[in-house]
């Protein structure tokens, strides 16, 4: 379990409860920086799950953390906004960094060549080589800051800061999936094939979202994340005993 | 049993009411965009109202059936063929082995609901046999149907032939469509007047319009009040740090054009929402043609709330009618 500690909230906010229609209110972060709502709303998040656990409170439907907000999305036919707002008000004056999260999970990715086009640009905008890159790529652990967007696309902040640079000038318009892209001290892995404009600078053989799987979706907020290189032959054999069942990802607590 | 596809139509997809509860994970609810229509089809033909059935946008299918069964078509106004002869819409229908079901041109609305005694029981995922192809989950195979595809069904319960729905109790957008909506999420960055100006303006469907989101236009672009722009918000004032998205929310890309988020929406993004339509009225953006005008209307949480307790008493009253 990583300790982060975090700004306190202002108390009181006229702007910390927005509506989101008859089924959903956010609890807005946004008096805090980013960083720190990011990982404030996750902690939300958790504090409310543990409330729903001890049946304290009832038809939340949904939680969807946010970089500065968390979406909770409710049944108004069981609760109100008027009641979860009463609900969780008293948890905000309350939140501890304990997000419930924290897992580490080792993740291979071949850098450069076919699956990494932009690494040589990046290399060389960066002024450094290739190899040095891929070095830093792989020194931080990264943390999920958020998932959406995309089925298992997750947002993976705290890439090394000699990698910044910022989101290529033209989006490709079909990027293959499980490229991954840097952008600023962000890392993503497209789940699937789309239009994308990050520098991507290596694949990953093993999906984050599986839809044959019942447990789709391989990353959750909070999650953090090492990436570690492998070469094409080990990328293909990895490829091919995911498909047949035989490589486990590794996961520690 | 099942349903063989000869034409697909312009765009038709397995629905049922969707999969809650994943989209934190980036996997929106999906389901029917009219889910009112496709609980009434499923209805008539006697299944649970949370069966699977089919969804065709602007033109009908023509399908061929491998056995006698009965079926039902909600939604669009549009004329229901057996075997080239018309049969009435929303309205319980027996078909015999062989015979196909196609249809006319469509006269209003914009989606048809098929159902058909014991639901299509293609595999589910994650709880919900619902396309949707940008995570190829269900339908068959992550896709839209085809022509060629053979659909199953499921065992067929009990069914009144002939049982219909009349035309008062069906719930269709009026013109022009007035959408109500609860101001919210980031209305406070708009000035007042730009603010009533959005509520009063009249605003046309654009064709950009799908289930992910329904565009709008031709109303005026949106004043914002200054403020300084947050550190990764972006320097046009329509843009926030990345936020999460409830569906139904509108977002306003560049202070221009409303986007109505519908049920394959994405669960966040980086432009400012100023409110969200009410659960009661997503149904009416699932029927509304390109080019039909809006008008925006702003209600209270309590208005939003009766108005979803009207829908749910007219369903009530249709399953007793039916019953």
């Amino acid at each position: 379990m990583i300790m982060i500690s975090f700004a306190p909230l202002k108390q009181p906010y006229d702007r910390r409860f927005l509506s989101a229609g008859d089924h959903g209110i956010v609890i807005n972060m946004d008096d805090l920086p980013t960083d720190h709502a990011t990982k404030a709303a996750r902690a939300l998040a958790h504090a409310i799950r543990k409330i729903i656990a001890d049946d304290n409170i009832k038809g939340i439907e949904d939680m969807i953390p946010g970089l500065t907000n968390l979406l909770v999305q409710y049944n108004p036919l069981v609760t109100s906004a008027a009641s979860l707002i009463e609900e969780i008000t008293p948890l905000l004056a309350t939140l501890t960094n304990d997000e419930g999260a924290g897992r580490l999970i080792h993740i291979p990715c071949c850098y450069g060549g076919e699956f990494g086009p932009d690494l040589l640009e990046v290399a060389t905008t960066l002024n450094m080589s290739t190899d040095e890159v891929v070095k830093r790529h792989q020194s931080n652990i990264l943390d999920v800051a958020i998932m959406g967007f995309l089925p298992g696309l997750a947002y993976m902040k705290g890439v090394d800061e000699a990698l910044y640079l910022p989101r290529r000038k033209t989006p490709r318009a079909h990027v293959p999936a499980l490229s991954l892209g840097i952008a600023m001290d962000q890392t993503v892995v497209y789940p699937l094939p789309s239009p994308g404009g990050w520098n991507l600078i290596g694949r990953v053989p093993i999906p984050l979202f599986d839809a044959q799987k019942s447990d789709p979706i391989l990353l959750r907020a909070g999650d953090r994340v090492s990436f570690y290189h492998i070469d094409n032959n080990e990328y293909n054999k990895i490829a091919s005993d995911y498909r047949s069942g035989h490589f486990k990802v590794e996961i520690n607590p | 049993m099942a349903l063989n596809i000869i034409n697909p139509g312009l765009s038709t997809s397995i629905q049922d009411l969707g999969r809650p509860g994943y989209f934190h994970l980036g996997i929106p609810i999906g389901g029917a965009m009219d889910r009112f229509s496709m609980r009434v089809a499923n209805m008539l033909v006697g299944n649970s109202e949370d069966a699977a059935g089919l969804e065709a946008v602007f033109m009908g299918p023509e399908i061929e059936f491998t056995s006698d069964t009965a079926i039902a078509v909600t939604g669009a106004d549009i004329p229901v063929m057996i075997d080239g002869v018309e049969a009435p819409s929303w309205t319980a229908l027996a078909v015999s082995k062989g015979q196909k079901l196609s249809f006319g041109f469509l006269k209003t609305g914009a989606r048809i609901y098929i159902a058909v005694a014991g639901g299509i029981t293609t595999p589910e995922a994650l709880g919900s046999r619902s396309t949707y192809p940008i995570g190829a989950l269900g339908g068959i195979e992550g896709r839209n149907i085809a022509a060629g595809d053979a659909l199953p069904t499921g065992s067929a319960g009990a069914v009144t032939i002939g049982a219909s729905v009349p035309s008062t109790m069906h719930r269709m957008p009026a013109t022009p469509a007035i959408l109500r909506m609860v101001k919210g999420l980031y209305w406070h960055r708009l000035t007042e007047a730009s603010g009533q100006q959005f509520l009063a303006d009249e605003w046309k469907v654009a064709p950009e319009a799908d289930r992910m989101g329904y565009r709008f236009r031709g109303g005026k672009t949106l004043e914002f009040v200054d403020r300084e722009q947050p550190f990764g918000a972006g320097s046009d004032p329509s843009n926030i740090v990345d936020g999460c998205y409830s569906y139904g929310s509108i977002q306003v890309p560049g202070g221009t054009e409303p986007i109505v988020l519908h049920r394959d929406a994405v669960s966040g993004g980086g432009y400012f929402t100023l409110g969200a339509i009410i659960s009661a009225d997503m149904d009416y953006i699932g029927q509304l043609q390109p080019h039909t005008p809006v008008k925006f209307e702003a209600v209270s949480m309590d208005e939003a709330l009766s108005a979803r307790q009207e829908r749910h008493k007219l369903l009530d009253a249709i399953r007793s009618e039916l019953s």
